[in-house]
């Protein structure tokens, strides 16, 4: 409710600078883009995690590549720097399909005891301050690099352990939580007018999506729990742009 | 074969090596291994002593507590593991649990054993927690109407070609006659049994190992009292008996059935006495 709150009033803000300049200033357009991109990741963390007092148990992350889909829109403002130099400023709202984490538990932080399965999901959702320079020098295609600094929502939930024996029962569960944590992207790549209002564009961007942590588990007596401090991703970015 | 092929060959047989070290080493982390049977005979009344070998197979010591189980109660006595217990690494306790026969229907699964929740907490916690194997935990078998149940009598018994001494010679007794007719007008007997078709024995019955109870494949005195329902597999008429143990001391997993005028049991030498040395009686 908080996140969309905040991401309710900035986009409105934006938009209502936008219609602002755009009736006022002719040298500051507005610019709205839509980008769908294929995205990966390697997010397991192998860690040790004190469930109580004395009692270790070692997390092992099943170190796989997980695919999933990032979507963003960017409103910005457009400015020509220089006769070459094309520049975006705005915000950016951007969320993820759901990231699946697993890998084994050793109970007592000994490998002699790979008794349990974990498994978990993470989701990202970011408002972030975006920056993109365009360099209008080609006549096929625009090569351009952004990024962006912002805030970034990593929620972490549905965390169950499994049983690999009869005799092991499984252990209680973290608890779903979500981390804010500062967030940003830097990306490169080539956009091409389609007309006087439209283009599209692909390129790479990379983002760091800040720490993620489940919320301790309510039997324990400590507050200890599975973290990631940084969570790094890829993405091909796919866009469209609507220049006013 | 190339040597990409022997090179692939190499690394799928290393992986797989690798894979199942992996899968054997695993292990629970405290084992508990069963020293007396895990088999309740129900229905009966009374308790049954269940105890377990507990190991600590970790390199670290902890505290353990057993989860509160319905039905049981933990013997915490001198030798058995307390509550909580403390177990170095690679020692053990016994865990031993009196399993209440009258609440049966509330028992479920087996012990849990779980480290317990902290230095100033011993109450049981949720981590390391582990149960017996599947095979292990405590199962309670039924007797049931659909008979037969066991094998056929055998022994020293001292039986009579003309049938003086078979159960029917318990109808011998007026008292017995008039118990089996109380009995079912009562609605004492469960419905197959009636005056017609069961007559009523007293005798030992060694079948502590069955029943669950520790040092009593002989029959003990704690079996004082119960009562069996038994059928004579094909036999009629008469095919069942209710029999009551009253005593200890027959042969391991027998019945030892006190026939009125009829057997002498373990001590055949009376039989004489009774029914002479004629081809009739053996």
């Amino acid at each position: 409710m908080k996140v969309n709150k905040v991401v309710t009033i900035s986009l409105g803000i934006t938009l209502s600078s936008l219609v602002f300049a755009g009736e006022n200033d002719n040298l500051w357009r507005p610019v709205g883009t839509l980008s769908l991109s294929p995205a990966w990741c390697s997010p397991g963390e192998t860690q040790t995690v004190y469930v109580q007092p004395n009692l270790p148990e070692t997390f092992t992350a099943n170190s796989t590549t997980e695919d999933f889909v990032n979507s963003e829109l960017f409103l910005s403002l457009q400015h020509r720097l220089t006769p070459p130099l094309l520049a975006q400023l705005g915000l950016a709202v951007a969320t993820t399909t759901t990231i699946p984490l697993n890998g084994d538990i050793w109970q007592d932080a000994d490998p002699d005891f790979n008794n349990l399965f974990y498994d978990y999901k993470i989701r990202h959702t970011h408002l972030a301050a975006k920056g993109k320079l365009l360099a209008d020098v080609y006549q096929l295609v625009q090569p351009y690099i952004s990024g962006s600094l912002g805030v970034g929502f990593n929620y972490a939930y549905h965390y169950k352990s499994t049983s690999k024996r009869f005799e092991v029962l499984p252990e209680p569960p973290f608890t779903s939580h979500t981390t804010t944590a500062l967030t940003y992207t830097l990306g490169a790549g080539l956009q091409r007018a389609l007309n006087t209002h439209w283009s599209v564009g692909v390129g790479y961007e990379f983002t760091d999506w800040g720490k993620t942590s489940l919320g301790a588990a309510p039997a324990q007596l400590s507050n200890a729990s599975l973290n990631l401090n940084h969570i790094y991703t890829n993405q091909l970015q796919l866009s469209i742009s609507f220049v006013a | 074969m190339t040597l990409k092929n022997i090179l692939k060959t190499l690394v799928m047989i290393t992986g797989v090596y690798l894979l199942s070290i992996a899968y054997v080493k695993a292990q629970p982390p405290i084992s508990m291994m069963p020293t007396t049977s895990t088999t309740i005979q129900n229905p009966n009344s009374g308790t049954t002593l269940i105890e377990y070998l507990i190991t600590n197979q970790m390199k670290n010591s902890h505290t353990f507590a057993m989860v509160t189980m319905a039905a049981a109660t933990q013997n915490i006595s001198t030798g058995k593991c307390a509550n909580p217990f403390v177990l170095q690494p690679q020692s053990s306790c016994l865990l031993s649990l009196e399993i209440n026969r009258n609440q049966l229907s509330v028992l479920e699964g087996g012990p849990k054993v779980c480290v317990t929740k902290g230095p100033n907490d011993n109450s049981p916690g949720s981590y390391l927690c582990t149960q017996p194997s599947q095979t292990n935990i405590p199962t309670v078998t039924t007797l049931s109407p659909n008979f037969p149940y066991g094998s056929p009598p055998t022994g020293n018994v001292c039986v009579s070609t003309d049938y003086y001494a078979t159960p029917e010679t318990m109808l011998g007794s007026w008292a017995m006659i008039q118990a089996t007719t109380m009995d079912t007008q009562g609605s004492v007997l469960p419905s197959f049994l009636s005056d017609t078709n069961t007559v009523y024995a007293v005798g030992t019955a060694a079948l502590g190992d069955q029943l669950g109870i520790a040092s009593c494949s002989g029959g003990c005195n704690q079996l004082n009292g119960y009562c069996f329902a038994l059928k004579f597999n094909g036999k009629t008429p008469y095919p069942y008996m209710i029999f009551q143990s009253v005593n200890i001391g027959a042969n391991p997993d027998t019945f030892d059935i006190y026939m009125a005028g009829g057997g002498s049991g373990a001590f055949p030498a009376p039989c004489q006495t009774f029914w002479g040395t004629g081809g009739a009686v053996n």
